[in-house]
């Protein structure tokens, strides 16, 4: 293999370039400084003069040198480099034996937490990162299987090297070390008795901070834990919207410190035993790589806050639009939610499926009138419950004082919590109202499913067939034999029951139909509350911002776009690949479909007579977060900060 | 012996093993089609270079091709050997036993008429009919004491049947009385009518000549005693009274149901007086029933129908016969012959 075909690679920033083409003087020569690595160079600063002590830099630089020159008539360094003025190019000068591509990239400004990455950010996750499927198992056995084959140490680098990667994030860190380091004195310097004083109000002003910070935290926990608590397994969180929205909140609050000092306190992470230890003790969903970690927390942090404040700023507006027409609400609530949809129009609902041949079906009178009654009994006296007592046996001063109560808790809920507390309270309100509904549509559930159960197995016995439960198939009958344990009574009786089973089928029938209908109203309706709570609290309305304003700070990988050639050297320019609206906004979209569902087979459910709710599934939203599951372990980030 | 229908597969040489020669066998050009079979005599494009001839044995390694059809292949081709010679006497008895069914249904709907439209005392028919069912199985059970000699605890269990049945009826007639009260009457008179003519088709008639023996003949009309329940269920929750609707479910169990057993059972001990009888009674109380509830005109229709089905069907089943063409050969699946001696 010919020499000559192998490639390097120069990484060359670009406002070096422009640095270059702004000279006077067209023959000036530049000397380079920066890595090199295998075939891949960094150019990090240019220079005038090539008399630069290496020796008077920290050891972190110690790779450091000069690659390579611009202009310089008698090249003893590895690249000799052109100018090109009517392209504003750098070139190759001279015959060389190899191939070149120069790729111009801005280098990322680590104050504005820019960086290239070739790995996408991680900004949520759906928390099943780690489900293995069948078909990664195949494709272990099939690696199993795979014939070992020694690959030969690499001597070239590429891109995807975290080590070049990195050097050329660092370009601007290294270039303000050099400069401090070469004779261009700090900017900012302290007289050193000052510095001292700086330092010791600074640390105790912090130690103060922290202390605080501590102390608040553990009261988040306890109060996490003690909304946590079951009482004979009846949870606050597991029953009440309002404190699940709370835990929620309490929670994101309590993982604030860790996510700020995670991106603004680098030394946090600085050392890999720590950084596997807190992951341990947190247990969190899934971690970002340390390339990600510091602007994937600020991102999470900074949409978090914008979110809360904007909640508190909806619920505040929210509850003055109550205040001013908080007499109507009320009335509204009373008279027509309450007596008029949930009492009287489901009595007559009840009665006309009852007794009024509903759309012309003719149904079992006597079957439909008990079933009626029965329902209207249960709905008369959830009205004693709901309406009655508060209406009739409380006096007119008591009444007031209640609705006072109530307004002082309705701004408590709306100035602390926000938006997504009121509607989850709305939805705690409307579960209680309506308990009536899911009874009415369980136990006629019931009904349906046990009937339909008792007619499939009659069936079997009336066309002279029976279900054998040992063999999981069905056998025939056989009642006219001599010894058999089938009598002919038995078939008579079976035969009997099926016919009047059958024959009250439709009313039954009605009645869940009417009941299913209402249910699956209502619960549209709680879902449809659910999903404005999901906007509320999770929309990535920071991450849009971020994408509109500093697309580069949202890494999505990186992009190479070609440029032009010239003969031995092609130039390429490379840039950041921002995350596109669908990669930011998939997991957003999920969560409105995975964190609670009733929609699951629908049809089915209603004719096999299985009851349908609504599934929630509350992991997600702190997966989504990216909110640890140990909650209790936060404080313990205060260890590794120095 | 077993033989086969495809006596011809042979392996291709002799030392392959036996899943190979089955591998052969399945690979084989194509299976003989059975005008190949049929077509006797044709030569095959195989020139025969043994010797000898060709055997039909599965496990003899012959030289011939898979495909091979012999011209002795149809020499054991039979012709209609399982066809029963009909005698027309015993057909028309035979069919006569579907005019005692198509009674019998009739009976009930006649009866439930009467109460219905003529408000006929549902009592006395029921009590009556009890009294004959009993009296009858008695008959019955002394009559198969004499010829097998039964234990006494399966009179008990049909005792213990009987009165359940009573029960369990008297309690849910109140319910049976108001479950089609909503719907309108046209379309019970279509469901009852619908439900006797499935009756009718799905009945197990147990003829003695489709069968060789009537003892041997398992009688289990299931599905039929579950449709005449229906049809009883369905017409009695027109009825006005609780008792009516008792007492006409229980004499449609006992017509429809208890009776059709009672004739097998008189058929099967060989009791064919007591089975004519019963034929007898019967039919002339639904001929007086027709001619007294719809009139003459009626009876004439269904005495006619009556012998349609009696003697003009024999008589046009015997006339079918002779396009009967069944055929048998070795194709056939193989029958092993145990103890051929």
């Amino acid at each position: 293999m010919k020499k000559s075909m192998e490639n390097h690679q120069i990484y060359f920033p670009n406002d070096l370039i422009r640095t270059c083409s702004k000279t006077k003087t067209r023959s000036k020569t530049w000397y380079l400084i920066g890595f090199k690595q295998n075939n891949v160079y960094v150019v990090v600063q240019i220079l005038e003069s090539n008399t630069i002590d290496f020796k008077t830099l920290p050891s972190t630089l110690k790779e450091l040198r000069i690659i390579g020159s611009i202009n310089d008539e008698s090249p003893k360094y590895d690249l000799n480099f052109g100018f090109n003025f009517e392209s504003k190019l750098p070139f190759i000068r001279g015959d060389s034996n190899f191939n070149y591509c120069i790729i111009i990239f801005q280098p990322p400004n680590f104050k504005n937490l820019e960086y290239f990455s070739i790995e996408p950010i991680l900004l949520q996750s759906m928390g099943n990162e780690n489900v293995s499927t069948a078909k990664d198992d195949l494709v272990k056995k099939l690696v199993g299987v795979e014939p070992v084959t020694t690959t030969p140490i690499s001597t070239e680098s590429f891109i995807s090297d975290d080590s070049v990667l990195e050097k050329i994030n660092q370009v601007v860190k290294i270039r303000i070390e050099v400069r401090n380091c070469i004779g261009e004195s700090p900017s900012v310097s302290f007289h050193p008795s000052h510095y001292a004083i700086y330092q010791n109000f600074r640390r105790t002003i912090l130690g103060i901070v922290i202390q605080l910070i501590r102390s608040l935290q553990y009261v988040l926990i306890f109060l996490i834990w003690v909304i946590n608590i079951d009482i004979f397994k009846f949870n606050l969180v597991e029953t009440s919207k309002v404190f699940r929205s709370l835990d929620l909140r309490l929670k994101q609050l309590n993982y604030f410190p860790i996510q700020f000092l995670l991106y603004y306190e680098k030394s946090v992470l600085s050392k890999d035993d720590n950084q596997a230890e807190m992951l341990k003790e947190l247990h969190l969903p899934i971690f970002n790589s340390s390339l990600n970690i510091n602007n994937s927390n600020y991102i999470n942090l900074y949409n978090s806050l914008w979110l809360i404040f904007n909640d508190i700023l909806y619920g505040t507006t929210a509850y003055k639009i109550i205040m001013d027409n908080f007499d109507s609400i009320i009335n509204f609530l009373h008279k027509t939610f309450i007596q008029k949809y949930l009492f009287n129009e489901l009595i007559e609902l009840i009665s006309w499926v009852s007794l009024k041949h509903p759309a012309g079906f003719k149904l079992n009178n006597e079957l439909g009138q008990f079933m009626g009654d029965l329902f209207i009994w249960t709905l008369k006296f959830w009205k004693f419950l709901v309406n009655d007592v508060i209406e009739l046996n409380l006096t007119p001063h008591l009444q007031i004082k209640l609705l006072h109560y109530f307004k002082i808790f309705l701004m408590i809920l709306c100035y602390f919590g926000g938006l997504s507390f009121l509607l989850g309270f709305i939805i705690d309100i409307l579960n209680i109202l309506t308990v009536h509904i899911s009874f009415f549509y369980y136990s006629s559930t019931k009904v349906y499913k046990k009937q339909l159960e008792v007619i499939k197995s009659l069936f079997q016995l009336f066309r002279g067939k029976k279900y054998n439960v040992l063999r999981n198939r069905i056998d025939n009958l056989n009642n006219y034999e001599d010894s058999n344990e089938f009598e002919i009574d038995q078939l008579l009786l079976g035969t009997l029951l099926f016919m009047v089973l059958v024959l009250l089928m439709p009313t039954v029938f009605a009645f869940y139909l009417m009941y299913f209908l209402i249910w699956l109203t209502l619960l549209a309706t709680l879902n449809f509350l659910e999903n404005v709570q999901i906007i509320v609290n999770f929309t990535p309305l920071f991450v849009i911002l971020l994408k509109l304003k500093n697309s580069n700070r949202l890494q999505g990988g990186i992009n190479f776009n070609y440029i032009t050639n010239s003969e031995n050297s092609s130039y390429v320019r490379m840039c950041n690949k921002s995350l596109s609206y669908n990669e930011i906004f998939t997991n957003f979209i999920q969560l409105f479909r995975n964190s609670k569902n009733f929609r699951k087979s629908i049809i089915q459910n209603f004719f096999t007579g299985q009851e349908i709710s609504i599934k929630y599934n509350n992991e997600l939203k702190f997966h989504y977060l990216m909110l640890p599951a140990n909650y209790d372990k936060t404080t313990s980030i205060w260890k590794h900060v120095k | 012996m077993l033989e086969t229908s495809r006596g011809s597969s042979r392996s291709p040489t002799p030392d392959v093993p036996l899943e190979l020669r089955s591998r052969f066998r399945s690979l084989s050009p194509r299976p003989p089609f059975p005008h190949d079979l049929l077509s006797r005599g044709r030569s095959t494009p195989i020139i025969r270079r043994s010797q000898q001839p060709w055997k039909k044995l599965l496990f003899l390694n012959q030289r011939f091709p898979d495909n091979y059809t012999d011209s002795s292949f149809l020499s054991q081709l039979k012709r209609n050997t399982a066809v029963a010679n009909y005698s027309y006497v015993k057909l028309v008895q035979d069919f006569s036993l579907i005019v005692f069914y198509i009674s019998s249904l009739l009976l009930v709907v006649l009866m439930f008429t009467g109460i219905y439209l003529y408000q006929w005392s549902s009592m006395l028919p029921t009590l009556a009919s009890s009294v004959l069912s009993i009296l009858g199985f008695i008959t019955l059970r002394i009559s198969e004491g004499d010829s097998r000699g039964e234990s006494k605890t399966k009179e008990k269990l049909n005792m213990k049947s009987f009165i359940l049945i009573i029960f369990i009826l008297l309690i849910l007639s109140p319910v049976l009385k108001s479950l089609t009260k909503s719907s309108s009457s046209d379309s019970i008179w279509a469901l009852s009518f619908i439900l006797c003519l499935s009756n009718t088709i799905i009945y197990d008639y147990s003829m003695s000549s489709t069968t060789s023996d009537v003892s041997r003949h398992q009688y289990k009309p299931i599905i039929s005693t579950n449709i005449s329940l229906s049809n009883s269920i369905v017409l009695a929750s027109r009825l006005n009274s609780t008792s009516q609707v008792f007492f006409f479910v229980l004499f449609a169990i006992q017509m429809n149901i208890l009776l059709p057993l009672f004739d097998y059972n008189a058929r099967r001990n060989k009791l064919v007086t007591l089975h004519w009888l019963v034929y007898f009674v019967l039919f002339n109380l639904v001929n007086y029933l027709i001619t007294h509830l719809l009139g003459v005109k009626f009876l004439l229709y269904w005495l006619v129908c009556v012998i349609g089905i009696v003697f003009l069907m024999p008589a046009y089943f015997l006339f079918l016969q002779k396009y009967k063409n069944e055929l048998q050969g070795p194709w056939d699946i193989a029958k092993p012959v145990i103890n051929a001696n």
